[in-house]
């Protein structure tokens, strides 16, 4: 056998003989060496999208917005179609794994739209690399209008590959900055914006309901800071809270019947919950001497997050939902704020906004367990106010940068999803066929 | 006093050389003999069995700006002044020649940058460190063991290994772990992967497929090759 030296340094990897386990179940291999192959290589799961078949604009329209679904969620590398040769792009709805491999891909989805008397049709099919050349996924959706019915089709796309739909269709509220700065919604994938009131007055901190049906909010349309509740789909405001003092900081309890807010017509601001019809007081939840401010509920409406100077500096508490018993949940930084909890219960983190020695704001996440935290976003201005998915797989922020921005939190892939000025996001329920 | 001196140099034995010349052949047989009995008798070269194994050795890095690499610099060509003339009055005008740097005129910042472009120009390339066949990782420029050819198809697949980061979460990749084999044609073409172990996670195990896939071909294979590998894939070096 020849001599072998070796240096230390020069070692990477072993090649060693079969183990005796492998070995006893795979005798006609025991004599091949063995290597082992370690870290992988990170990145996203590459998925080629080409243009949608059908008719013309309809499949062109289909294209488009499966492609920014598809890129906004933070789990796919969607391939530039340029990339694409005429073989691949003259493939229609059929699959050459082959083919697809050539160019990267891992994964390719297809789309046939078409419109008739009843409305539009869209077609999809999914095809992975390496899963033989019958799709993974074929669906069918029938509705009047695209969108939605692409939507449809990126969550179950979403759903093959995690086993957890997508959120595609669900709607954000948030405050458009400025004097007469608005209420307005936008559609997760950043497209049909709608302002939502006409207040003529500044608007702040919307909250939309459990059911997405309503947006409570603040607005000084009256000279104070009250609370008033207005559909989703616009329309009149209603006035529900009109104490002396503050009315602030709405958050909706589960059902959709209450909410908790901030008061201060006893004096001191601190949390009430009160009615969503009438706005009448049903309990007071904290008597600090501090201001308790921005309060959040947990997905099983059992925990309320919120803000406290009591300490000296604003700080994230949490108690239970019925009151009393705050404990102080972060000591690192002194300016802590906008708690919201993660929307799945399996996971107990909760977002915040804190403010850093640079004295600029960021996004943190605290972990109920653990007590660690995790900052999600930073070196890019200041970064505020964040929102949870329903699927919590994604934050919406406000930035400096101007606009809202969407991070998937496990790729930390981000998509500006608006770029006007708007604070204050808050991510309405999934759509109705979210499971 | 000659005889003195021849005295001196007078051989020992003189007289008796039968006695010296027998002691001269004693002498040589015995280190012949010695000599020989030591090489005849020492024992075998002790062959330690071992593992074959994959050494990586440094590859050739970026190379550095040669403005920065040791050199010689020439001085200056001495300038000889040239005068072209001609007879044609209507002959377009010389084209005018780039400064030179030790013209007098020249600013001092001038004269440096000239200075440095044309030290740049000269330059000479140096030979590039490491082996062809290193690895990125390796941290020497030289190694005397190692399989060779474990090593390259080590690099060829792991370069192709990628594994989606929204699919396999960084706490599940450190746990899994597939095996599969392949074979090796004489060209060096890979032969499908067959799965001896799944690792339980199908994004896992398309990944390692396809990085086999992806790479195809590696070099031709040695002449006493055995027909192939064991592939052992794990998303987290343990033995780190």
């Amino acid at each position: 056998m020849k001599t072998h030296h070796f240096r230390t340094g020069l070692l990477f990897a072993a090649v060693v003989p079969f183990g005796p386990a492998l070995a006893a179940e795979q005798p006609e291999v025991e004599d091949l060496p063995q290597i082992t192959i370690t870290d992988p290589n990170r990145d996203l799961f590459r998925l080629g999208l080409p243009a949608a078949v059908g008719d013309g604009d309809l499949a062109a329209a289909a294209t488009d917005i499966e492609r920014r679904d598809l890129d906004l969620v933070g789990l796919f590398r969607v391939l530039n179609p340029e990339s694409f040769p005429d073989s691949l792009i003259k493939e229609g709805l059929g699959f050459s794994s082959d083919l697809w491999s050539q160019v990267g891909a891992q994964g390719v989805a297809k789309l046939r739209a078409t419109r008739d008397a009843g409305g539009v049709a869209i077609e999809g099919r999914l095809y992975q690399i390496g899963r033989g050349e019958s799709p993974v996924l074929t669906k069918t959706y029938r509705g009047q209008e695209v969108r939605p019915l692409v939507h449809m089709w990126a969550n179950d796309i979403i759903a093959q590959f995690t086993g957890l739909r997508g959120v595609f269709g669900s709607r954000i509220a948030f405050a458009m900055a400025g004097r007469h700065a608005e209420v307005a919604t936008i559609g997760m994938d950043g497209q049909e914006m709608k302002v939502v009131t006409q207040m003529n007055s500044e608007c702040l901190l919307p909250a939309i309901s459990p059911s997405g049906g309503q947006i409570a909010f603040n607005s000084f349309l009256r000279g104070g800071a009250d609370l008033w509740i207005v559909s989703a789909s616009g329309g009149r405001a209603r006035r529900i809270s009109d104490r002396p003092g503050l009315n602030t900081g709405p958050a909706w309890l589960p059902g959709g019947n209450a909410l908790v807010a901030t008061l201060s017509f006893e004096g001191n601001a601190d949390l009430y919950k009160i009615s969503a019809a009438d706005g009448k007081v049903m309990a007071r939840l904290t008597n600090s001497p501090g201001q308790d401010l921005s309060a959040a509920l947990s997905p099983g409406g059992d925990q309320i997050a919120f803000v406290s100077d009591r300490q000296g500096t604003p700080q994230i508490y949490l108690m239970p939902s019925s009151g009393g018993g705050a404990r102080r949940l972060t000591y690192q930084g002194n300016y802590n704020q906008t708690p919201r909890f993660c929307p799945r219960k399996e996971t107990p983190v909760i977002a915040f906004t804190g403010r850093d020695e640079r004295s600029v704001f960021d996004v943190f996440l605290y972990d109920l367990r653990t007590g660690k935290i995790d900052r999600v976003t930073q070196g890019q201005g200041s970064n505020y106010d964040p929102a949870w998915s329903p699927d919590g797989r994604l934050l919406v922020y406000a930035s400096s940068r101007g606009g809202l921005f969407v991070k998937n939190l496990q790729t930390l892939k981000e998509f500006q999803i608006y770029k006007g000025a708007a604070k204050s996001p808050s991510w309405g329920p999934p759509p109705a066929d979210f499971k | 006093m000659a005889a003195a001196v021849q005295s001196r140099i007078r051989p020992l034995g003189r007289g008796t050389s039968f006695g010296g010349l027998f002691a001269t052949l004693l002498i040589h047989v015995s280190l012949v003999a010695l000599i020989y009995f030591a090489h005849v008798k020492s024992p075998p070269p002790i062959e330690v069995p071992r593992d074959v194994i994959v050494t990586k050795l440094v590859a050739f890095g970026k190379p550095r700006e040669k403005f920065w690499l040791p050199r010689i610099v020439e001085p200056p060509k001495p300038k000889v002044p040239t005068l072209n003339l001609t007879d044609d009055p209507n002959a377009a005008p010389a084209p005018k020649e780039a400064p030179k740097i030790d013209d007098a005129d020249l600013s001092k910042e001038m004269r440096r940058a000239l200075k440095r472009a044309q030290m740049l120009a000269k330059a000479t390339e140096e030979p590039a460190e490491g082996s062809l066949t290193g690895s990125l990782e390796g941290t020497s420029s030289q190694g005397t063991t190692g399989d060779e050819y474990a090593t390259a198809v080590y690099n060829a697949i792991r370069r192709n290994w990628v594994t989606p980061t929204g699919l396999v979460t960084d706490a599940e990749l450190a746990t899994l772990v597939m095996l599969m084999r392949i074979a090796i044609s004489p060209e060096g073409k890979l032969g499908a992967p067959v799965v001896k172990q799944s690792s339980g996670n199908d994004y896992f195990d398309d990944s390692c497929i396809q990085a086999v896939k992806a790479t195809g071909q590696v070099p031709p294979p040695p002449p006493n090759f055995k027909r192939g590998f064991s592939l052992k894939f794990a998303g987290k070096d343990m033995a780190r």
